[in-house]
């Protein structure tokens, strides 16, 4: 249950493309078609480990049509990985993605990591958007692509840890300042065994340390 | 553990009293039973059911204590272990209930254990008064007594099964902790101060208080319907399908089957028959609700660190118990020395953190508990008069704020408050409006379809109508009124959206709206009057706000001063956070008018509430104070962050105890009118209600405080 660091992550785009689903998907490895609307903001947690580190990937999902601009701005603040999901399916939500980038860049932290995720792959019969051009627009503005589908389980994984995978690298070049939490990291509780007379002390940090930085 | 030894428990703790202001003098030893119950639900979640299709799982409960050795650094700490067994398993597994401590067999393994440990090598407590034998003796009187009273807590939770009084006779044979327990676990507290430590509650099992244990074994005989099947407070007649653990299914809050499994287990697993064990120490938060007026029954969650959580029903008291041998226990750890009334200076450690949500007597509205909820009867007989009309609209107005409509009088009084008829209008008035309003909605509706240009109509689909159709398809999916493909009921939602955003262009259709609709139209039905109502409805004045930037910055403003003047505490706490006065966590409250934070019932109730315009516009504001008021001590207990206020408050949806929230609320609206100044920032707070029956408005002195230098002071402004 101890967690060396702890990132704080966002899922932005259009409503409707999928966006509590691939949360769902990741966290609880199930697909439910039939779910509320997403208001305001709901949160997801799982544990993954990386380079043999437990990391705690806190996860924001948030309202597609967010009508209250000042408290989009809050959702951005402190994140250290975004995905940027559009539907592959409609090409409306794919031509929204400079609009939603545009507001990422401008309310978070530079060093943020954003994915770009074309959803609803198991749908190719139906779809308006081809590969390609999810690449070309993640290649013109430096993100990383990938095409996953919350129904089948397919990429979805993937496209959480490796976000994952290139924030840890950030930190172990040194690009993230770990120190401050506006950069969306947080380091594990310490484990203090000297006071063992505190129930949970020791449970917080265990083995884990702070890292190696 | 010998029986014995339980019995010198619980006498500790009944004698806990006479030395609450001594030093805790309890030695713990090392798989001590600290507390058990019998039948503790949980009740799985189901995508859709009536209140009266609640599943109970009954369990048994135990604390034990365990030394926890860290596997890494060898270093021992005492812990809580807590294991809940299905009864099931119970009855089938011979090997869980033969052995005169069985629960503790089933531990070993699950932890490492040592022995005895005694950290603070403290003399246990002298003997107490109560002897051993005296009190074997009294539960072998009562036996048949609590037989009876077993049973009766059996039967309702057995569903079909009857028990015999024969096997519970070999139940108690084989477990004797159940007779036990159920004995110390019917405190009579209605003579003592619950507002009192912990330590002062008093059981009844007491054996010069005969009175007192006869009138908890009365209470345990009473009728199960007292209880609330889900252990929530609601109105009767009400469909209660979102439930807790409904919601926690939903939002993956649901617990693995134990500490170290991985949190990403198959929830689709059947939830039901899993024992549950954890090691309480490795848990980010225990929550005691209580959900009676004696503080004994209600719900015990527990969060871990991955905010998942499990919701354990004490239904048939018992609660109480356990939040002292929690309470002694923090105590023991952190040897702290509790004085009366000096618990406050000791906050629990977090993991304990015991909540005793209350509102005081004296913090209420004098009005409270005086109105009554209206009845058909009332309605028709006293509130409509031989025309049709409502003479006094202040007191249907009352009425509606204090004790709400009584579900089949929604339809007819709903209109009414939602502006769509006037008070004063007679049975033809309203025939004939109707008839007229119908007309209109159609001509709205024949607008949208027909008479807009092929660019309109494109714009239109884009921005509005491709938004509105996938939205509906996710409104209330839970309530039957809308659950299923091609439901009319979600088709007749869609047109009435898109009629409004025909209607009223400048708010046109924004998420959240569906929302808001949803449980109208599961009401009204009617579509055109459905329609004038949701018009009434998106009127800030009589309802929250429209979710535009400007009603949601007015209103958090308004929120802001009233925290600042009401809950200086809590304002503080926001002070000293960056960003945290951008109140985050009310954000959702504000805009669905509290509809994802309590059950259905209760929401309908609030809505109910704000609708009436009694002594406020603002009443929601109020909601939202008291919902700080009361659930945000653990917040400033922990200091917790903006975004970590976020987490807390969005972890408490649907575990809010709505009937307090709302008597709290009239509580703060009492006390914000009592006020002889106010700062002129709320000026506008209690104005349009008017002035009801009086000549004059409520007018208390405005001081021009508390806007910023460059805002213009509303003084004679509003």
């Amino acid at each position: 249950m101890s967690y060396a660091y702890l990132f704080k992550y966002i899922i932005i785009g259009d409503t409707g493309v999928g966006k509590s689903c691939l949360l769902l998907q990741f966290t609880d490895k199930r697909f439910q078609p039939v779910h509320d609307l997403t208001i305001g903001v709901e949160f997801g947690a799982r544990m993954i480990t990386i380079d043999g580190k437990q990391i705690k990937l806190q996860i924001w999902d948030t309202a597609g049509q967010e009508a209250f601009r000042s408290i989009t701005r809050s959702y951005y603040r402190g994140a250290a990985g975004a995905l940027l999901v559009y539907d592959i399916t409609r090409r409306e939500t794919f031509n929204h993605l400079t609009t939603w980038l545009e507001d990422a860049r401008q309310h978070s932290n530079s060093n943020m990591v954003i994915m770009l995720i074309g959803n609803k792959s198991d749908l190719d019969s139906r779809r308006e958007v081809k590969k390609e051009e999810g690449e070309a627009f993640a290649r013109e503005h430096g993100l990383v692509f990938m095409e996953t589908s919350a129904r089948t389980a397919a990429n979805v994984e993937e496209a959480f840890i490796n976000t994952a995978k290139e924030i840890y690298e950030k930190i172990q070049e040194g690009v993230f300042d770990i120190n401050n939490e506006a950069n969306g990291i947080k380091i594990g509780q310490q484990a203090t065994p000297t006071n063992p007379a505190l129930p949970g002390a020791g449970g917080a940090g265990g083995a884990v340390n702070s890292g190696c930085c | 553990m010998p029986i014995g030894s339980i019995i010198k428990k619980a006498s500790n703790f009944i004698l806990g009293d006479e030395r609450c202001h001594e030093k805790i003098d309890i030695a713990y030893e090392d798989n001590e039973i600290l507390f058990c119950k019998n039948n503790v639900c949980i009740h799985p979640p189901t995508v859709a059911r009536q209140e009266s299709d609640i599943l109970h799982y009954p369990g048994y409960l135990t604390c034990t204590t365990k030394t926890f050795i860290d596997q890494y650094n060898s270093a021992k700490r005492p812990t809580l272990l807590l294991t809940w067994i299905p009864n099931t398993s119970l009855c089938k597994c011979n090997s869980t209930t033969n052995e005169g401590d069985p629960l503790s067999s089933l531990h070993h393994g699950t932890l490492p254990t040592n022995g005895h440990f005694s950290p603070t090598a403290q003399v246990a407590v002298p003997a107490p008064k109560v002897a051993d034998e005296q009190a074997e003796h009294e539960i072998g009187e009562e036996n048949a007594a609590e037989m009876q009273e077993l049973k009766n807590e059996l039967q309702p939770l057995l569903g079909g099964q009857t028990a015999s009084i024969g096997d519970l006779t070999a139940l108690l044979k084989k477990n004797p902790i159940t007779s036990v327990n159920i004995t110390i676990s019917n405190p009579q507290i209605e003579n003592s101060n619950i507002s009192q430590s912990y330590n002062c509650i008093i059981p009844t099992s007491s054996p010069d208080n005969e009175g007192g244990h006869s009138s908890a074994i009365a209470r345990a005989n009473q009728p199960a319907q007292q209880i609330n099947s889900d252990g929530s407070v609601s109105d009767e007649n009400n469909p209660n399908w979102m439930t807790p653990e409904l919601l926690a299914f939903k939002h993956n809050l649901v617990f693995p089957e134990s500490a170290n499994a991985t949190p990403t287990v198959r929830r689709k697993a059947v939830i039901r028959g899993r024992r549950f064990s954890v090691d309480l120490s490795q848990m980010r938060s225990l929550r005691l609700f209580f959900n009676d007026d004696k503080c004994t029954s209600g719900q015990l969650v527990i969060a871990s660190r991955e905010s998942q959580y499990k919701i354990l029903h004490f239904h048939y008291g018992g609660l109480d118990h356990l939040a002292q041998v929690l309470h002694q226990w923090h105590c023991f750890l952190h040897n702290i020395t509790l004085a009366p009334g000096q618990e406050k200076m000791n906050l629990p450690y977090r993991h304990f953190m015991v909540c005793r949500p209350e509102v005081k007597q004296s913090e209420m509205h004098p009005d409270e508990g005086n109105v009554k909820r209206i009845t058909t009867n009332f309605f028709y007989g006293t509130l409509l008069n031989e025309k049709g009309q409502i003479d006094d609209d202040l007191l249907l107005r009352k009425c509606v704020f204090f004790g709400g409509l009584e579900k089949s009088l929604r339809k007819t009084v709903w209109p009414f408050i939602l502006k769509c008829y006037s008070f004063s209008s007679t049975f033809e008035d309203r025939a004939v409006l109707m008839d007229i309003k119908r007309q209109e909605y159609d001509e709205i509706t024949r607008k949208r379809l027909y008479s807009m240009s092929p660019e309109q109509q494109a714009q239109f689909w884009r921005t509005v109508q491709c938004v509105v159709e996938k939205d509906v398809v996710r409104t209330d999916r839970t309530n039957p009124f809308f659950c299923g493909e091609d439901n009319p009921n979600t088709e007749m939602m869609k047109n009435i959206l898109l009629n409004f955003a025909v209607y009223n262009t400048s708010i046109s259709y924004s998420q959240g709206m569906s929302d808001l609709l949803a449980p109208v139209l599961c009401e009204v039905q009617n579509e055109s009057e459905t329609f004038w109502c949701f018009v009434g409805l998106m009127q800030r004045a009589f309802f929250v706000c429209t979710p535009t930037d400007n009603d949601v910055d007015h209103n958090l403003s308004y929120l802001r001063e009233l925290i600042r003047l009401m809950l200086p505490r809590f304002y503080e706490h926001l002070q000293r956070h960056n960003e945290a006065m951008e109140l985050l966590f009310c954000h959702r409250w504000l805009l669905l008018c509290f509809k994802r934070e309590f059950t259905e019932a209760v929401v309908i109730r609030m809505w109910e509430a704000c609708w009436s315009n009694y002594l406020t516009d603002y009443f929601h504001l109020f909601l939202c104070l008291a919902i700080i008021a009361v659930y945000a001590d653990d917040v400033i207990a922990q200091n917790l962050r903006a975004d970590e206020m976020l987490l807390h408050f969005s972890s408490l949806a649907m575990y809010m105890d709505g009937q307090l929230i709302l008597r709290k609320a009239r509580g703060l609206l009492y006390q914000y009118r009592q006020l002889p100044k106010i700062p002129c920032t709320l000026s506008g707070l209690c104005k349009r209600c008017g002035p009801g029956m009086w000549d004059s408005e409520h007018r208390p002195a405005l001081e021009c405080v508390g806007h910023t230098d460059n805002e213009k002071c509303s003084l004679g402004i509003d």
